[in-house]
Formats: structure tokens, sequence, C-alpha cells
């Protein structure tokens, strides 16, 4: 009896304890907004100590140590401190946390939806006086570029975050086994038909030479890299902007052109057929065996394959090539990397120094904080040469990666500044230099769609659509690229379908917040 | 009642940490669950959201995949409970009639310590073994001179591997632990009882091992039933495809990616809520049926 009691309490407590995952309690927070504007504008003279909360990507903090960042209050007198835990290792959650703590720091860093959620319920300051008032250099950037500031405001048009802008759009392009190609006579693919008899003429004229037909013509890590084939059947996958009017490449008639030239390829043994779950391991595996013969992957991480697997494969020449023609005759690569990163640092609405914080933020935006990030610090891991900084030798030479070296120091932090590609073309691998050249000389990245901001109203309706769209679309391609379903058959009742699931109302959203950035 | 208290104050201190910890860990954060009627705004906090009555159950039920993803949950609970929750009693069974003590423990520790290895790494496991070009089953498969399947973009394929994966092999050998000791809890009189009145092995187990053991059985399958709705999303995800959505995509997969990953607490909430009612709904009328027809339960 009294076991049976027992098992009764502990039964009904799991249950409760089931249902109440997940929730979490918080304190009442009041989100005025206060401005401190009696300071004149004169730099901060006494030494300031800020806080920061700073976390990303699941495992970047701020350091209190950061000699970087040292550097800086020398040079500003502002010190920052760090809040958000080292051991976290969810970016989103902490950042809820902080908000739910109701003890704001005075700096805030996340990511734009996060910020500007936050922003809209109080949590931040608006900047854009300020920054007219106090922040000559920053002024000057949003002004000469002003999609930096079109893309990172909320919802009512105001900016309360500075973002991380990157540099260097190139980010992936085609690579192919030029010794393979060599082996076979055969010239760089400069069209979709060359491509298409290069892939074929490796998956039956046993290029490795080791007897069997175990090539994999195009392969890829990700899965969405079937769909990367799209655009050279004249196909987008993603929002574009054509003509005045925002598309969703996947609910073009183009689409189905490539989808059933995708899915031909897939079925002549072009495509890996195992790449729906190859995984991230892909280039390892199929460069490292000698059967992987062409894919699109990031210019950096896919030429280094070159060195790493040489041992097993001497032969191995993984060159970047240009994007083939599309069927249209039209060279052009759809995928670059976004200059403009959603993610970046405001003022808090607690914070009793706004002035001196968007100093401080102008630091940044100065050609010396601008350097300090870029390239850490002057005598230790750069020397000015003819005006440019340039690497250390022992930079460049040791056996940690540059990037590594710089993270160390705080630098490359992704804090509300400019990158300066430059940084990175010092130690780039030459074969990827050579591509991300090639890719941005030829002027073949098509542009980028811009970072739209949806209001309250917009954001449900895509919240309650887009979900299972995402999730119709997504098993429909599947379904199409391994036959399982005809293209041509069902492509009419997919377009249908989406209709009838809202796709138009999706649409017709991303076209009012287009316009809005264009007026903003 | 009182006077037993007196007597036994020391055992009740015990339980003082306890009650403690489900005091502050499970009864508080229910107050956390008014936000599935509330448009969950962080920065205001739960007591400043407004209230949205039930439009986010709205928003998911009115989802066009809910049926799918309720019928591939209970579908995929209905194959779990049917064929992985047999094999640890079988096992158990098995393993008591193992006389040799260095072979029955060597298979016991060999059966339960999948359940100490990561979900990630079982599937990449299962995914490598399902491959279709060096995988070991389609090797095997070839050999015998059929044609390679590749595995996991079949959706019917999909449950099978997953039971067979999570439920039975990580699983199995763990979950025959309580049946295992259950049975060592039978009094050997009734086996030599058994013997004199001469039956054979197949009688004892059928009238002395598993009546013994059906109580546990019972508790065991009532718990299980509890969790039907919630069938881990983390496991599912790292086998399914677009293309075996039609088999595999769960509630819980579902609210992963319509609410978490965008942030939407306060759906992600209601869904759990809803999960749990049916839940509560089915583990009473578990308990119902047990009592009525084996007289145990859990209360």
């Amino acid at each position: 009896m009294h076991g049976k009691k027992l098992a009764k309490i502990v039964f009904c407590v799991t249950l409760v304890a089931a249902l109440a995952a997940g929730c979490s309690n918080s304190p009442k927070q009041e989100g005025t907004v206060a401005v401190d504007t009696n300071n004149s504008g004169e730099t901060s003279k006494t030494p300031l100590e800020l806080k920061i909360h700073l976390h990303y990507n699941d495992s970047r903090v701020f350091d209190n140590n950061s000699p970087v960042f040292a550097k800086a209050a020398e040079l500003t007198q502002v010190t920052l401190k760090g809040t958000a835990s080292p051991t976290a290792t969810n970016s989103k959650e902490t950042f809820n946390l902080m908000l739910v703590s109701g003890n704001l720091p005075d700096i805030i860093h996340g990511s734009k939806d996060d910020m500007n959620n936050a922003a809209l319920q109080g949590a931040l300051v608006p900047l854009d006086d300020l920054i007219k008032q106090h922040a000559p250099h920053l002024k000057k950037f949003l002004d000469d570029n002003d999609w930096v500031r079109k893309g990172s405001v909320a919802s009512d048009g105001k900016l309360y975050y500075i973002p991380f802008v990157a540099d260097g759009e190139a980010s992936s392009g085609f690579f192919i086994r030029k010794d393979w190609l060599d082996k076979l006579g055969l010239p760089f693919p400069k069209t979709v038909d060359e491509y298409y008899k290069a892939l074929t003429a490796f998956k039956n004229q046993d290029p490795n030479g080791n007897g069997l037909k175990d090539e994999v013509p195009y392969f890829n890590r990700n899965k969405a890299g079937v769909i990367e084939l799209a655009q050279l059947f004249g196909a987008r996958s993603v929002w574009y902007e054509q003509d005045g009017k925002v598309h969703y490449g996947k609910y073009e008639k183009e689409y189905k052109t490539a989808m059933s030239n995708v899915a031909k390829w897939y079925k002549e043994g072009l495509i890996d057929n195992e790449i729906y779950t190859r995984g991230s391991k892909a280039r390892d595996v199929l460069l490292g065996n000698n059967t992987g013969g062409s894919t699109h992957d990031w210019f950096g991480s896919t030429a280094s394959y070159n060195d790493s697997v040489k041992k097993s494969v001497p032969s191995i020449q993984f060159v970047p090539f240009m994007p083939p023609a599309d069927i249209n005759g039209t060279v052009k690569e759809e995928q670059s990397r976004p200059l403009l990163v959603a993610r970046g640092w405001g003022i808090s609405s607690s914070n009793k120094h706004a002035v001196e914080t968007i100093k401080y933020f102008d630091f940044w935006f100065t050609e010396e904080g601008r350097r300090l990030s870029n390239f850490g610090l002057e005598g230790t891991h750069y020397d000015m040469v003819n005006g440019k900084p340039i690497f250390k030798d022992e930079v460049l030479k040791n056996e940690k990666s540059v990037l590594n070296q710089l993270v160390e120091v705080g630098a490359q932090l992704e804090i509300g500044v400019k990158q300066d590609f430059s940084y990175e073309q010092q130690w780039m691998n030459p074969i990827a230099k050579e591509g991300v050249n090639m890719y941005i000389n030829n002027k073949t990245l098509l542009p980028l769609f811009p970072q739209l901001t949806f209001n309250d109203e917009e954001q449900k309706i895509i919240s309650q659509k887009w979900s299972s769209i995402e999730t119709f679309i997504m098993e429909k391609e599947q379904k199409w690229v391994m036959g399982v379903e005809q293209v041509d058959a069902n492509f009419d009742s997919y377009l249908k379908t989406l209709k009838d699931m809202g796709m138009d109302d999706i649409v017709k959203i991303y076209n009012d917040a287009y316009e809005r950035y264009l007026k903003s | 009642m009182l006077r037993q208290i007196r007597r036994d104050y020391l055992l009740y201190l015990f339980l003082i940490p306890f009650l403690l910890w489900y005091a502050l860990f499970i009864f508080k954060p229910m107050y956390g669950l008014q936000i599935a009627f509330k448009d969950f705004l962080l920065f205001r906090g739960i007591a400043e959201s407004p209230w949205v009555g039930l439009e986010h159950f709205k928003v998911f039920l009115e989802s066009p995949y809910f049926t799918r993803v309720l019928v591939n949950t209970l579908v995929l609970s209905l194959y779990s409970l049917l064929f992985a929750f047999p094999i640890p009693i079988v096992l158990a069974l098995l393993m008591n009639e193992a006389k040799n003590i260095i072979f029955r423990r060597t298979v016991q520790t060999f059966t339960y310590l999948p359940h100490f290895i990561s979900v990630v790494i079982v599937a990449g496991i299962a995914t490598n073994f399902l491959a279709p070009n060096n995988g070991v089953i389609n090797f095997i498969i070839d050999k015998l001179g059929g044609s390679k399947v590749y595995f996991l973009t079949v959706p019917e394929y999909f449950r099978s591997i997953f039971v067979l994966t999570f439920d039975i092999w990580k699983e199995a050998g763990f979950s025959s632990i309580v049946y295992f000791a259950a049975l060592s809890g039978i009094n050997p009189q009734l086996y030599e009882a058994a013997v004199i009145d001469g039956a054979n092995k197949g009688r004892q187990m059928w009238h002395i091992t598993l009546p013994g053991i059906l109580p546990t059985i019972m508790i065991l399958l009532i718990m299980k039933v509890g969790h039907i709705m919630d069938v881990s999303y983390e496991a599912i995800i790292l086998l399914y495809q677009p293309v075996t959505y039609e088999t595999a995509d769960v509630i819980s997969t579902y609210t992963y990616r319509a609410g978490l990953q965008e942030g939407h607490y306060d759906l992600a909430t209601a869904v759990g809520l809803f999960n749990a009612v049916i839940a509560f709904i089915l583990v009473i009328g578990a308990n119902k049926l047990s009592k009525k027809f084996t007289n145990t339960g859990l209360w």
C-alpha cells in the first residue's frame, strides 16, 4: 500500500514536470527609454567602465582580458566588461535570459531579430540622433552605405544597433578536378552542356584509373547542394528582385525546368546518390578516396583539400572555375556572402552614458579602430608597410591559423564594425584567392536580396504560414530530385497547393516590405 | 497518521529535499504555462504579455500538416509500443534462464552499453550502416544478389529503422534491467513446488515467471503510454529527410521547425500543453484498463 502511494506521488509529479517543461518565470521589467541628453558631447576624460552582453554563434563570448579591447580602452578611456557566461553554449537563450533578468547591461549585442524585438519592447534606445550629434565617422559610413541602415532598422523605421559589416562578397563557387579534365582531354566547362558532358565523362570514363566506375561526378556536403545546381537552368532558389517586383525562386515557372533537369542528372548518376545523407564529411571522404569530381562550395575551405589529401591522392588539382553559362547563356553565381551581417551592438535603455557609448561605437569606425579590429595589434600582429597593415611573418607562419590568432586577442569579433577583406587575402590559400578574384572581377555574383523588416502583422502571417509552406516545398523538391514523383506531371498542382497555402500572401508581404525598404 | 509521522519523522525528513526540488523546479515553473495563452514578449515578462486566448492552439490545429504529424506521432509510438516494448521482457526472461554467470554478465553488458551512446552517434551509425554505396546492409544485399536500397529516403522504411535503432538496439538491454530485478524477486519456492507438480520450463514461465513480473510490466506500460505523444525530436531530426516527412515528421519535429527555431516559445508551450493533456488522458485510461484486467495500476 505504502509503495503504491509513493508511486502515485512520484507519478503525479513526473506528469506535472512534463506539463511544465520549457516554461520559465520572469520578473517584471519596465520598458522606459531614457536618453541622457545633458552630456555636452566632450570625449569622456574620466575612465568609464561599461557592461556588455556579447555571446554569438553559440560560442563566442566577450573576453575581459582581450588585448584588442585593452588597446581600445587606452584610446577611448572606455573599458568593457562582459556579462555573458563564457560557459553558456546557446546564444539565443543567453540573450533571452539576459533580457528577462531585468538587469540590462549598458551595451547589448545580438542578432537583428532579437535586437529589434527587444528594442520595440523598450530595451534599447534609438541611435539615429545620437549618431548625428556625436559619431561623425559612423555617420559618414552610414551615409555612404545606405543599405546598411536600411537592412538593419526595426519595423518602426528606427536604427537600434550598429551591425557588423563583412567584406569580400565571393564566398562559394564551382570546383572541379582539373587533373581529371586534362586526363580526359576536356576543357573547363563553359556552359551547362559542357558541364553535363564533363560530369558524364567523369562517370563513365574512369578518370581515377582504378578500373571501377566508382566516381561521384557532382557531390556536396549540404543537402541544399542539389538546389545550387538550379541556377544553371535559369532558376533561382531564393527571394530575388526583378523589374521592381519581389519573387520567390521556387514559386516561378523556371523552377520547373530546373527541377526536371536536376532530376535527370540525379537519375543518370551525375549527382551523388547519397547526397542527402552524406553530410559534412562529404569532401573529406570523396576527395580523400579519389572519387569526387566536382562540387559547389566555399572557396577557402574547399581549396585547402588540395593540400590535405595530397598524400593519398598525389595528382589532385581541385580548382575553382567560372560558373558554367546557364541554359539562357548567362554566367552568374547566386551564392555569395551577405555583406550586411544581421548582428551588431546597441545601447540599452538602462545605460546612463549613451553619449560616451556612441562615441565609443564611433571609435571602431575610425581608421585606427577598424585596423585594430581587423588586424590586431600593431607590432605584435602587423606592421605598417607603405601605409598598409601587413601581417608579420611570425603570424603568417604560425602553426595556428591567422584567424585563430586574431580571435584569441579579441580581433575579428563581430561587433559594430566594418571588416576589411585584405586581412583575409594576405593568408588565403592561393587557389582560393584565384577563385575569389575570378568570381569578383568577372562580376558573376548576383546581387543579394536585402534583409527586409516586417511589421508585427506581417510577421504573424509569415510565422503562421511559412513553416507549412517550407515543409511542402522541401518535401516536393526532394521527391522530384530522387524521382519518386515526376516534375512535369506535378508542377501545376504544386503551384496550386502553394497558392492554397497562402504563398501569394507571403509574396505580397515581401513586396510591401521591399517597397518600404526602398523608401526608408 | 500523526502518530505515524512522529514515529518515523526521520524518514519524513529525508523527503524534504525532494519536495523542495519539486516545488522549485516543477510547480513554480508551471506558472509559466500561461504563456500558451499569451503573446509572449520576452522583455515584458510573463505577467505583462497580452492574453491571446486560444490563438496558438488555433494556429497549431489549423496548420495544414496537423493531421499528418499527429498521425505520425501516434503510429510511431504504437510501433514502438508493439515491437520495442516486449523485447526487454523477452531479453530478461532469456537472461534469467542462462545459468552460466560469465556468459550472462557479458551479454548483459553488451546489450545495455548502447544506452550510453549519444543519439547523434547512434544516428551516425545507422546512417553509415544503411548507406546505399558502402553500407554494410547494402553490401550484404548486393552479395546476396539483391539490388541496393537507399533506405533512409524511403518513407515506408522510416518507422522500422527508427524503432529498431533507437528503441530496440539502443534501449532494449537497459530496459531489461528492471525486469531482471523483478525476476530475481520471485520466490524460488514457487519453482520448486512447480517442479514437484511436474511443470516443465514452459509451464513454469507461463504460471510463475510471467505473473510474477506482470505488475512491473503493467506499470512500465502505463508509463510508456504517458509518453506516447512525445517522440523525441532529436533522434528524428538526425534521421529524417524531406522525402520521408510523410512518415517521419512528428509533432515535436514540426514544432521544432515552426516554434523553437524561430523563438516562438508561446506556440511551443501551447503544443507542449496540448501533448501533455492528451498524455494525461491516455495514462488515466491505461491505468483504468490495467486495474480492470490485471488488478495492478499506478494508483
